[in-house]
């Protein structure tokens, strides 16, 4: 079982905030194989919004940098968990400079999911999602945002039980595996 | 009836001035003009990649009345381009307070045809607002974004009802309230059946793909070899 990490952090923030590392080391111990990718290393250029990945080179973005790889490897995974400072209530810029150019994963075409439009998926197997959120502050409204868009996401992802953690980014390793294991335990992953 | 102001357009599609952001945002602003107010225009993506274009909305934002922010919803949140401005936004505003009281609002649309699927983006400016120290008078979600896409918005046919809004939403803003309940539920309402919205945008890809060369729009270029 692969479990592919984005991580979100900028440099500067890696230095201090070690819940890659942890999330790493526990997905391991629960029978997982993680691999992540820092994003900061990567040259990843913004979705130019033309669509070109669903009507030109349908599932592959026009764009030739590592985006596309990034969309390969998680394809390739069986899970996959977004690691990313709250922004806002929302995803780091650089996470979400990876997320808008994941879309050729999905198809054009729509379907309906509790009601709403939504896409269907171009793969037959889609890999589970799951986010670790890192709260700068107690911020109830950043933290309620967070969790909504990540549900929202599942809903686009057609994930039922997404894994997803929040913890103060200056949450301890003790703490920050409670969350995760919590996490993990509700969404029913190993 | 309050002093005319200055407005600074935000524009957080990639697309810039194509796009239905921008025309949407173009549409508030003209409506902010009539009242004697100045804007200036900024696109996201150019301003984080070219800082002769970065200073203008630096120096434009601190000394704005109003920021408008139009954006189309990318992975139920806001494109990239614009999350990174509002980092550096923010980041700026947190060492250097700004010289005066500050509003925001922000119009998002989608290409779902439901409006409320923009409700997270919005709820992510606000929170944005919040941090920045910006009041914030109200998020406008707009679905079927694609059906506008192209499409000059006025007042008549099926762009009447958006056009007659955002003229009202901007009739609101010039009197320094805050956008009304009323204001945003007109915008949210379907510009056709959600069937219908389907319908055509699935035709219209199968078109535009067809005009492109591409034959196989479920291809599978990354599946794994166990699939
Ligand atoms: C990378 C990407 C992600 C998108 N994600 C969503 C989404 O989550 N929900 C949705 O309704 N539309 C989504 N869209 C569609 C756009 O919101 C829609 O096409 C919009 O009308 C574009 O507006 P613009 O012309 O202002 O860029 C997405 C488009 C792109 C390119």
């Amino acid at each position: 079982m692969k479990l592919l990490i984005l991580d979100g952090l900028t440099a500067e923030q890696a230095t201090t905030m070690r819940h890659g590392v942890w999330l790493d080391a526990l997905a391991r111990a629960r029978g997982w194989t993680p691999a992540t990718l820092s994003l900061r290393t990567l040259t990843i250029a913004p979705c130019t919004g033309c669509f070109g990945c669903w009507l030109r080179t349908p599932g592959i973005c026009v764009t030739d940098d590592d985006g596309r790889a990034v969309l390969r490897q998680l394809v390739q995974s069986d899970g996959v968990i977004l690691l990313t400072p709250v922004t806002f209530g929302g995803y780091s810029a650089l996470l979400k400079r990876a997320l808008d150019r994941i879309i050729p994963m999905i198809s054009p075409f729509f379907s309906t999911v509790n009601g709403e439009t939504h896409h269907r998926l171009r793969y037959a197997r889609q890999p589970r999602f799951g986010a670790l959120g890192l709260l700068g502050d107690d911020d109830a409204e950043e933290a309620q945002t967070f969790r909504t868009l990540a549900a929202r996401n599942a809903l686009n992802w057609h994930e039922p039980r997404p894994a997803v953690a929040l913890v103060r980014a200056d949450a301890d390793e003790t703490a920050t595996r409670a969350a995760l294991q919590a996490a993990f335990n509700t969404a029913g992953w190993p | 009836m309050s002093t005319p102001g200055q407005v600074v357009l935000l524009i957080g599609s990639p697309r810039g001035g194509r796009s239905t952001s921008a025309q949407l945002g173009d549409v508030l602003v003209a409506g902010l003009k009539k009242h004697g107010w100045t804007a200036t225009t900024h696109i996201a993506r150019t301003a984080i990649a070219n800082p002769p274009a970065w200073s203008e909305l630096e120096r434009a934002t601190a000394a704005a009345d109003l920021v408008i922010v139009a954006t189309p919803l990318y992975v139920d949140s806001l494109p990239a381009p614009l999350i990174e401005t509002f980092e550096r936004l923010h980041a700026l505003r947190h060492t250097a307070a700004p010289p005066k009281a500050q509003r925001l609002i922000a119009v998002v649309n989608s290409g779902f045809p439901e409006a409320h699927q923009n409700d997270t983006a919005l709820a992510i400016c606000r929170c944005f607002a919040h941090r920045a120290g910006f009041r914030w008078d109200g998020g406008l979600a707009l679905g079927m974004g694609g059906a506008l896409s192209g499409q000059a918005i006025t007042e008549r046919g099926r762009t009447h009802t958006v056009a007659v809004t955002l003229h009202r939403a901007a009739d609101e803003l010039a009197a320094d309230g805050p956008l009304s309940a009323a204001t945003i539920q007109a915008l949210a309402r379907p510009m056709m059946p959600v069937w219908l919205y389907r319908l055509i945008a699935e035709v219209s890809f199968r078109i535009t793909a067809w005009r492109h060369g591409a034959r196989h729009l479920g291809a599978q270029p990354y599946a794994r070899e166990d699939d």
